[in-house]
């Protein structure tokens, strides 16, 4: 699966030093100020952060207005380089959304610098494989083999049985 | 033909198509469902990272501005220091 390509692409940039971005998503502090949609809260109790390649990043998310929800992500760093990379799968469990399964996504984050001190956040994200796989075939080879099929193809509906 | 029947075999394995006989034709068509579902979860992370990454803007915003010292005005960028109105050097002229 990781070799697939990311469901998600994101390129923003951000105007901030690099290492302030960074620290923003490696300290537990700066995460919960801005992780999340609004409204949401992360018990700094329940934040347990290790940040290092085969670590982890762990918290809670509470809703004050929607008690019922309560949301446990865990991030499995993989990779992590100090100021440049985060990779991870993040598990995310809990009494979720209506609609929502816990499920598992792997998530990259490349920091780079950019001009006046700016910083070019590249995020890639990879849906859970229940999603894109919806059976033993990948999501992605299916499509390359529906383009081959268009580019060689009249565009049939129908076809002959052979 | 054979070439694509065998194309439209794989997407029907992979639960993009479904696939019907009548007599010497089969009939092919999209399963909307997988796909619908993968377009809701690559929205829903869309827009969970949008407002996210509005509130990092914000956030990192403020962290600046509270990291930066009030008495020094003389290489502080070009940003309105709306937090503190009462500063002395703010109406100076």
């Amino acid at each position: 699966m990781d070799s697939d390509k990311p469901q998600i692409v994101i390129s923003r940039v951000v105007d901030a030093p690099r290492e302030l971005v960074y620290r923003a998503f490696t300290d537990p502090d700066h995460l919960a100020a801005w992780w999340g949609p609004i409204g949401n809260s992360l018990p700094r109790e329940e934040m347990d952060f290790d940040v290092r390649p085969g670590g982890h990043q762990r918290w809670t998310e509470v809703f004050p207005a929607q008690p019922g929800l309560r949301v446990a992500v865990r991030i499995d760093l993989t990779d992590v380089v100090d100021g440049e990379l985060l990779d991870g799968v993040a598990h995310v469990t809990g009494q979720l959304p209506e609609g929502i399964e816990p499920h598992e996504t792997r998530m990259r984050v490349e920091f780079h610098d950019e001009a006046d001190g700016r910083t070019r956040l590249e995020i890639r994200q990879w849906l859970p494989g229940r999603v894109v796989g919806p059976a033993d075939q990948g999501w992605n080879e299916a499509f390359s083999k529906l383009d081959a099929t268009l580019r060689n193809a009249h565009p049939v509906a129908v076809d002959v049985e052979v | 033909m054979p070439a694509v029947s065998r194309h439209l075999k794989a997407l029907e394995r992979a639960g993009l198509i479904s696939r019907t006989r009548s007599g010497k034709l089969r009939m092919s068509r999209i399963e909307a469902a997988p796909l619908r579902e993968a377009a809701e979860w690559i929205e829903r992370y869309r827009r969970f990272w949008d407002t996210s990454l509005t509130r990092l803007d914000a956030h990192l915003a403020a962290v600046q501005a509270a990291d930066r010292p009030t008495d020094r005005t003389a290489h502080g960028p070009a940003i309105p220091d709306d937090e503190s109105p009462g500063k002395p050097h703010d109406k100076e002229n």
